[in-house]
């Protein structure tokens, strides 16, 4: 054990013996505290691999985001959406200069994701293309509701996919009370029916307001603390929940913020939510709290007109929080499985407005240290009219549950796939995710 | 043939009830009188009950007392206790005040009816709102395609057209002098709101200017906190929740949002506490549950649609017909699932897809500019059908459907799936079946009679055990809406508390999956929803919820002791019986604060920490 790693576990226990002691209380909560503190000090911190799950909501433009380079029918489809090759004469469309993805693949990445290309060249970056569901909704709700449950064509299912997964996945000690986080204002569906999911989407956001006749800072220890004792005891579902809640923010306060490890300096996340959960989110993982996992949210992507800007701005944004994320976990990044997916693609072609309507396939982009990257995974179904799904998608070679079957198992350790995805026959992703 | 399905079947002939009344406009906005089917209640059956709970499960305790049996009764059939109930319950006996419930027809509402009316959406028809949501999302998609074509033409990248465009905007609205310009910039919010809604030719419409969708939501909300708060009618609007979730439409799909005000008002309220069948047949020709389930598009495979011919007579070919996208399962399977069998009552998938089969055709005028159900025969599917075990000819059209209704009406498992969803909400997260199979022969027995199976629950003993005090955990509505009916808040907006309960996680009309929200403790006791209960006490008590206005004065007024404010407030909220741990806790809370300086501060503290304790939890 490091000794920077020994004397944070002793302040912080002095200090949840000096706020207990500061109201005149000795409560059996903050000896609890203190017991389960000096537990989880002799079992080592509670470093743990990491499932993300990015959520890209509105539907990403696959065949935006990496196209097939130089597929003349590409130029057909969608001629103010193609990205023309270096050197050839533009036609009123982009003419950014590409970033190439290797000599052997021949897909282009979007100039924006530019910032991604040191992880692609490393090998920690994938993508799969042609990915999506079996259900062929082009109802926003209706398919961003069948992936988080993990059952296309239903969306009545009780439990989301990660739900499942964490009840199957088996235990890791120590337990924390942050094992599962979404860093949104709600717990997304995915995490439905998950009742230790603590959802945030800034640690301001859970904290009590000072209770009548006290204010600021101290006004708002002594509301928690005060609960924390009416909770404290019953052995019910909703004391539980509370005992819960204040454990989660007791570590989270410990942990992170200022008393918790700070963001690496060269690691420049963008400004808006997504480069601000995934800030947040690597500081749960760097401070050991025992995150398993964490959910993302990122919207925005329903390109309907104007579908450059949007998106030069949009993978812009992905690119820089991923790469600074991965350079702001450091060592951890070893750890972490992300996947970013979205819930249908868009058309193959352009329509009146430069933007792209719904479709089936898309593409998910996976990162992590366990990742086989540098690679595009999948099958590439063709763009000619009877390659389409439809004659207007891009079809669906891949199953997103299969890539995330794969990164599941990766992250989280053997799970009975069948339960956490009823009714998918396939197989985790092969190639996807080392052993 | 099964006697329970004989029997499903005679009765199904014999009568049904009144024929369907399906009011999509405001034409009939009169709640529905049914006659009573069953006989009222009467005299002390509660105490009845009580004493017969206590001798059928001696482990349970003793009877409850009166004053129990009062607090117990208003926990489960209204939103909340207020001091007015209580004196009026106590005044009329158990069983007055909740016949009174049970026909919200005799209790007058006009004061609430008065305070929703001025709502924009109670004012204005599904056809109404419904256009001026496409209206608004034309304008926005226009405005969208323009700022891509600048942006392209102008060689500039998207942020920055935002930022010429909203500029551009507002000189373009003033197209004025400086003074009106100075005018502009001091605008309210509604007076800004009325300008842009003048300038696109929209009506006033909405309040906050994220568009009608947003606004119709807002103001829904708004109605049902206004009505969960102050209604007299509190069964009814108890009832309303149960089957709005029962028959849930997300507010968020297409156009729900402007289809929603009628389809509450209309089919849910008027048949709270009428007939089942009445409410399943008006949900299933309804637009809004047709679109949010789309079978409105749900079309018979080619070969089985009926042939047509062109002029000279010559067979039309199937794939000139274009007529959309097949067969849509996705009513047919919640209609069996969710609003009738349950999913173990005894359906198959092949069932299902019948059922689709026969809703084919099933559809909606057009959901613009004329959003009622229509027959398309064109789209329906005219071979014969099998359903649970029960042959449909073939060359039905909209019969087809509405004999699938009438089988799974008098289908046994929809009693006892309706009986057990009805128990859990007013009894406990998992009803005994002795309860269950009560209020299920109630429904067999009254044919689908809501009244009679409420009757049938409550008068239940197990209703009136003391294991069932306290037994359900409220739901975010439930807690915010009452703890201000508790408090007697006046509540200017209403909306506020809208938020609080979608904080929790109750966001109201925003249940995406057609399940509507869970009613047990499993659904609403996750860690983070419970600080958000516990702020929104803390909030609530201080008065700091904007638009939302308590006193708490009277709790300390003449208390002289911290205790007495403690108890008063207790007793107000009905808290019932405080854990020790609590008491004792709470009131060294209390004690920190001179109650002779400043008693409401003791007294908001009182209610804070109460509020958000885990008794108060409960209901």
């Amino acid at each position: 054990m490091s000794s920077r790693h020994s004397r944070r576990a002793i302040l912080q226990g002095g200090g949840v013996a000096a706020l207990a002691l500061g109201t005149g209380l000795l409560p059996g909560f903050a000896q609890r505290a203190l017991a389960e503190e000096a537990v989880a000090r002799d079992a080592g911190p509670a470093r743990k691999k990491v499932f993300c799950f990015l959520f890209l909501r509105g539907a990403l433009d696959g065949l935006m985001a990496l196209q097939p380079l130089g597929d003349p029918r590409l130029q057909e489809l969608r001629p103010q959406l193609a990205l023309l090759p270096p050197g050839m004469p533009s036609k009123g469309a982009q003419s950014a200069p590409l970033v190439s993805l290797g000599d052997s693949v021949a897909f282009a990445a979007h100039p924006s994701l530019a910032p991604l290309l040191p992880l692609w060249q490393q090998g920690h970056l994938a993508f799969v293309h042609a990915v999506g569901s079996p259900d062929p909704t082009r109802s926003h709700f209706d398919a961003q509701d069948m992936l988080e449950l993990g059952t296309p064509g239903r969306t009545s299912t009780p439990e989301g996919f990660l739900t499942r997964a964490l009840t199957l996945a088996p235990a890791q000690e120590p337990r924390s009370p942050l094992e599962v986080v979404a860093l949104s204002a709600r717990a997304p569906r995915s995490l439905q029916g998950e009742k230790g999911a603590l959802a945030f989407s800034g640690v301001d956001q859970l904290r009590l307001r000072p209770q009548a006749g006290t204010g600021g800072n101290p006004g708002r220890a002594a509301s928690r603390e005060v609960f924390q004792a009416l909770y404290g005891e019953g052995a019910d579902r909703v004391s539980s929940a509370g005992q819960q809640a204040f454990a989660a923010v007791d570590l989270l306060e410990k942990k992170t913020g200022r008393n918790g490890p700070q963001t690496d300096e060269r690691a420049r996340y963008p400004g808006g939510p997504m480069g601000n959960s995934l800030k947040q989110l690597a500081q749960l993982i760097k401070a050991d709290v025992g995150l398993r996992v964490g959910c993302l949210d990122a919207g925005g992507w329903d390109t309907h007109a104007g579908e450059p800007g949007v998106l030069q701005r949009l993978l812009g944004e992905l690119a820089a929080g991923l790469s600074a994320f991965w350079l702001d976990l450091g060592e951890r990044a070893a750890d972490v499985t992300l996947v970013a997916a979205t819930e249908f693609g868009r058309t193959a072609r352009q329509n009146g407005a430069v933007g792209t309507d719904h479709c089936h396939g898309s593409v998910a982009l996976v990162l992590g240290g366990d990742v086989v990257g540098g690679e595009v995974h999948g099958l590439w179904p063709g763009l000619r009219d009877d390659q389409l799904y439809e004659q207007r998608d891009l079809a669906v070679t891949t199953d997103l549950r299969a890539v995330l079957a794969s990164a599941l198992t990766g992250a989280l350790g053997p799970i009975d796939l069948a339960r956490v995805f009823p009714g998918f026959t396939g197989a985790p992703m092969p190639g996807l995710i080392r052993a | 043939m099964t006697k329970a399905a004989a029997r499903g079947r005679r009765s199904a002939r014999i009568h049904w009830g009144l024929a369907l009344c399906v009011c999509a406009g405001l034409s009939c906005s009169r709640t529905h009188v049914r006659p009573d089917v069953t006989p009222p209640l009467t005299d002390d059956f509660a105490s009845q009950a009580s004493k017969q709970a206590a001798q059928l499960d001696p482990e349970a305790g003793a009877p409850l007392t009166a004053e129990e049996q009062a607090e117990h009764l208003l926990a489960r059939v209204t939103f909340g206790a207020t001091q007015a109930d209580r004196v009026r319950l106590q005044q009329q006996g158990i069983a007055a005040f909740l016949e009174a419930q049970l026909h919200p027809e005799r209790l007058d509402d006009s004061a609430v009816d008065q305070r929703i009316a001025s709502l924009p959406v109670e004012t204005h028809s599904a056809a109404e709102l419904s256009q001026e949501l496409d209206k608004y999302r034309e304008d926005q998609r226009l405005l969208r395609e323009r700022r891509a074509k600048e942006a392209q033409e102008r060689g500039i990248d998207e942020d920055k057209v935002d930022e010429a465009m909203a500029r551009d905007e507002q000189l373009q609205v003033a197209s004025a002098t400086p003074q009106e310009m100075a005018a502009m910039a001091d605008e309210s919010k509604a007076d800004r709101i009325a300008r842009e809604n003048k300038r696109f030719g929209r009506k006033d419409l909405g309040r906050i200017g994220k568009g009608p969708g947003f606004d119709y939501t807002v103001q829904l909300s708004e109605a049902k906190l206004l009505r969960a708060e102050y209604s007299r009618r509190q069964l009814q609007e108890v009832m309303v929740d149960f089957w709005f979730n029962h028959f849930n439409v997300f507010a968020g799909k297409d156009r729900e949002a402007a289809l929603l005000p009628s389809y509450e008002n209309e089919i849910i309220r008027k048949n709270a506490l009428g007939n089942f069948r009445d409410l399943l047949l008006a949900t299933a020709h309804s637009p809004a549950m047709l679109i949010y389930l789309d079978n409105w598009r749900s079309v018979g495979a080619p070969e089985m649609l009926k042939p047509e011919f062109d002029r000279r007579g010559r067979p039309i070919q199937r794939k000139n017909r274009k007529l959309g996208n097949g067969l849509n399962e996705n009513y047919a399977r919640e209609l069996l699932e969710l609003h009738t069998l349950g999913v173990d009552g005894g359906y198959t998938q092949a069932d299902v897809t019948e059922v689709a089969r026969c809703f084919t055709g099933w559809s909606v005028q057009d959901p613009k500019d004329d959003p009622t159900f229509v027959f398309r025969a064109r789209q329906h599917d005219v071979g014969e059908k099998h359903v649970l075990g029960q042959v449909i000819p073939a060359g039905g059209g909209l019969e087809d459907g509405e004999k699938v209704l009438d089988l799974i009406l008098a289908h046994p498992s929809t009693g006892r799936f309706l009986a057990r969803k009805l128990a859990r909400r007013f009894l406990e997260d998992d009803p005994p079946d002795a309860v269950v199979e009560r209020v299920a022969a109630a429904y067999r027995d009254t044919q689908g009679d809501i009244r009679s199976m409420l009757r049938a629950l409550f008068s239940s003993p197990e209703f009136w055990s003391r294991k069932a005090l306290k037994a359900k955990m409220r739901s975010p509505l439930e807690l915010v809406a009452g703890a201000v009916r508790a408090l007697d808040a006046d509540v200017k907006d209403p909306a506020t508390l809208a938020r609080q309960v979608g904080r929790i996680g109750e966001q109201l009309y925003g249940a995406v999956p057609p399940t509507g929200y869970g009613d047990t403790e499993e659904v609403w006791a996750s860690s983070g929803a419970v600080l958000s209960r516990i702020d929104f006490a803390l909030a609530l008590a201080k008065g700091e919820l904007p638009g939302v206005k308590v006193d708490l004065q009277p709790l300390a007024t003449g208390a002289r002791t911290h205790a007495e404010v403690l108890d008063r407030a207790a007793a107000l909220l009905g808290a019932g019986a405080l854990t020790e741990r609590t008491r004792s806790y709470t009131l060294a809370q209390l004690e920190q604060i001179p109650l002779d300086q400043k008693p409401v501060l003791v007294a908001q503290r009182a209610v804070g920490l109460l509020l958000g304790a885990p008794e108060l939890q409960r209901r």
